[in-house]
């Protein structure tokens, strides 16, 4: 896994910064609760050369959820494992990563998260010998998390997602393109999530093809929710866009964590995860 | 790559397609809404690695060919025009544009992003799906890849629409870069022994419709489940070198396992009527072995044809629950209660006998009563069952085909005339004699 900040690893054709940073949430520092997101960003060299995977995770804020912070970290672990492991398998083009990916990273991950969260389960509750004899949906319950994630190489970008959260791509000229379109929220509040019945059909995938330059952004519900509007969001993600080019990759994100955590002061109080991936435009940079 | 704001440049008709919004993408390339001046199309433009001459040859030899024929041929959202862009070495082509608000993925309906169609539309979808790939085949070409992503519904009507048509090629004959999705894949093509062609796109339509109607593939058993390296040689293990159906009655080896994330299943195939489940298994145990043993599309036609006219509610929780031939009651799939299965109709033709429940808003249309009927003129209704205004317990067929009918009570008194626009009552052995050959007899 990668710095928590600071440029990836030097890529002399596709000069690449990722960042990430994951902020407890106003009323989780009111009320003492955990930070229950959970975010990782993961860039090396793969059969499909450069890739670069961001994943983001929201643990579910309920008591009934207590060990979602838990969850969202085991989730973010596994899935950055489980891509890993898909890139490594299934490189012989895009298009077979793109179809491996759809059909069996959903039930691979939940396999893999659920032995996870078995295994921290039975770590930290060993006493607990019913439950952990007979498993059920009450123990992956407490875990309960969303996730996030998108992985790209060369001009490819193959995105996952399952519950609320949102994942954009941002051009220097300002557009804003959402790879996978938002969601009609569920009633009160509720998301799908890797606890949700059926969850290995509830999952959204995308394959989109990057222009450069570019922004990845992934981000959990406390970001876009804290914003006044979905203009606003977009104002938000045009900014660093604008800033990055103007200052630099480095110089715009150190001012982002302040900016989040004012986002969740002044918006719904939850935690704040954003994982940025900027792909620059290498002839631009020839011309300077 | 396009980018919105685009234009590009038709060959067939020297045509000018400006682009103005992204609709997705896929494997082989991005769709894109597209303006020609007339009217909104989309259009298609291929990644580069897959923009090769063969394909764009292909596309065009499709558009010259045009679509099958029919009602069927509709369905298939085919090729217009190819397009350049100067300076760019991929090309694309054009195609009708979709209205994406009525339709839907089946993914998007697992996601729950989209609403479930019922089982009327289900049958409905089914049906249209494999007359399409009949009327496809008729045709002479082969589809190639057919899969999931591929095939469009409306969810409230039951309408289908079949896109990416641009790997269809000519049964036996063209060559293709394409071998279709693993998932999906007949068992000779995924181990090299054959090319695709119209009998691979049988085992291919088979597994689509076991995707549609169980929502898992089926082959992912506990084979599947024990592989801990999951690559293309676990892959090629599972679908095509030992393939196992997970619901084969004389082989357990590849049974479900009990994962939660593998229930889902086990509850639609036992929703899924008898005939259907037949079906499928023959697909996937007969019909993997030996190609010439896989269910035609006439036979999935028909199948789901029948089992539109046999879909009942419960009276306890609406829950629409499928009739077969034989059953006095019902055992609702939802609420586990029983119910009395409702009256019928047993009508007898040259093509055999078909049961259609009556319901209050049972109709009966031409293809019901005129197996050979043209294709056109299928889905007209020629009876519907009425409720007398004078006394609501009593119902009837009121005949709508312009011709009259020969009604003969049960209690063997004179055979009486029913006038098109008059109706017989709908009592326990009444019969009805249609046109020459059709005969309907009313059981209860």
């Amino acid at each position: 896994m990668s710095d928590r900040t600071g440029p990836a690893s030097a890529s002399v054709r596709l000069p690449a910064h990722t960042w990430f940073d994951v902020r407890r949430g106003s009323s989780h520092v009111r009320t003492g609760l955990p930070c229950q997101d959970a975010a990782a960003v993961w860039r090396g060299r793969l059969p499909q050369g450069q890739v670069t995977i961001l994943v983001v995770a929201d643990g579910h804020g309920d008591s009934k959820y207590d060990l979602s912070e838990h969850g969202a970290r085991l989730a973010v672990q596994t899935a950055l494992h489980c891509l890993r492991s898909f890139c490594r398998r299934f490189n012989t083009s895009s298009s077979l990563l793109y179809d491996a990916i759809r059909h069996d990273f959903a039930h691979r991950l939940t396999r893999q998260w659920r032995q996870a969260v078995l295994r921290h389960y039975s770590e930290n509750f060993p006493q607990d010998v019913e439950l952990l004899n007979r498993p059920s949906i009450n123990l992956y319950r407490r875990y309960g998390t969303t996730l996030l994630f998108s992985l790209a190489f060369d001009d490819c970008l193959i995105g996952g997602q399952i519950g609320d959260g949102d994942m954009t791509v941002t051009h220097t000229g300002g557009d804003v393109g959402r790879p996978i379109p938002a969601a009609e929220r569920l009633i009160a509040n509720e998301t799908h999530s890797l606890i949700s019945a059926d969850s290995i059909r509830l999952w959204r995938f995308c394959r989109w093809t990057l222009h450069e330059p570019c922004l990845i952004c992934l981000s959990t519900d406390g970001l876009s929710n804290g914003m006044a509007s979905d203009e606003s969001f977009g104002d938000f993600l045009r900014s660093l866009v604008r800033n990055i080019e103007q200052y630099s990759f480095a110089e715009t994100v150190k001012v982002v964590p302040g900016f989040l955590d004012r986002v969740s002061a002044g918006g719904s109080g939850d935690d704040v995860s954003l994982a940025l991936f900027w792909q620059a435009d290498p002839r631009r940079k020839k011309k300077k | 790559m396009l980018l919105i704001g685009d234009t590009v440049q038709g060959l067939l008709g020297s045509r000018h397609y400006r682009i103005i919004d992204r609709l997705g993408e896929g494997g082989q390339g991005a769709v894109f809404l597209a303006d020609d001046g007339r009217g909104e199309v989309a259009v298609k433009w291929y990644h580069r690695q897959n923009a090769v001459e063969q394909q764009r040859e292909m596309i065009a030899r499709l558009i010259r060919m045009g679509p099958p024929g029919g009602e069927a041929g509709r369905r298939f959202v085919w090729p217009l025009d190819v397009v350049t862009k100067k300076g760019d070495l991929s090309f694309g082509y054009v195609m009708p544009a979709v209205n994406l608000k009525s339709y839907a993925e089946l993914g998007q309906v697992w996601a729950r992003l989209r609403p479930t169609p019922g089982m009327r539309q289900r049958c409905r979808i089914s049906w249209q799906l494999a007359q399409a790939y009949r009327q496809l085949h008729l045709a002479g070409y082969c589809y190639r890849d057919i899969s999931m992503g591929n095939f469009l519904f409306d969810p409230k009507s039951g309408e289908v629409l079949i896109i990416d048509n641009d790997n269809i090629g000519i049964n036996q004959q063209s060559g293709s870069r394409i071998l279709g999705t693993m998932e999906f894949m007949a068992p000779e093509v995924i181990t090299g022994r054959q090319v695709p062609s119209t009998s691979t796109d049988l085992y291919s339509l088979a597994v689509l419709l076991f995707y549609f109607w169980i929502w898992h593939h089926p082959m992912h058993g506990m084979l599947e489940y024990n592989v801990r390296v999951w690559d293309i040689p676990a892959k090629k293990r599972i679908y095509g070198e030992m393939p196992v159906f997970i619901f084969d009655p004389r082989d357990g080896s590849n049974r479900l396992p009990a994962d939660p994330e593998y229930q889902t299943p086990l509850r639609f195939w036992d929703a899924c009527p008898k005939s259907i489940r037949d079906l499928f298994i023959r697909s996937f145990t007969d019909g993997i072995r030996n190609p010439d043993r896989r269910v035609t599309e006439g036979e999935w036609v028909h199948a789901f044809r029948q089992l539109e006219n046999q879909i009942a509610r419960c009276p306890h929780d609406r829950a629409e629950n499928f009739w077969q031939p034989g059953m006095k009651q019902l055992q609702c799939w939802h609420c586990h209660r029983r119910f009395d299965a409702p009256p019928r109709f047993v009508i007898s033709s040259s093509s055999g006998l078909k049961h259609v429940l009556v319901l209050p808003e049972t109709k009966l249309r031409r293809s019901e009563l005129e197996p050979f009927c043209s294709e056109e003129s299928m889905d007209e209704v020629v009876a519907e069952v009425i409720q007398n205004p004078n006394n609501p317990n009593v119902w009837g067929l009121r005949n709508l085909t312009g011709e009259s009918w020969q009604f003969m009570p049960a209690d063997g008194s004179e055979p009486r005339e029913v006038v098109s626009g008059r109706a017989v009552p709908i009592s326990a052995g009444h019969e009805v004699k249609i046109g020459y050959q059709t005969n309907l007899r009313i059981e209860v």
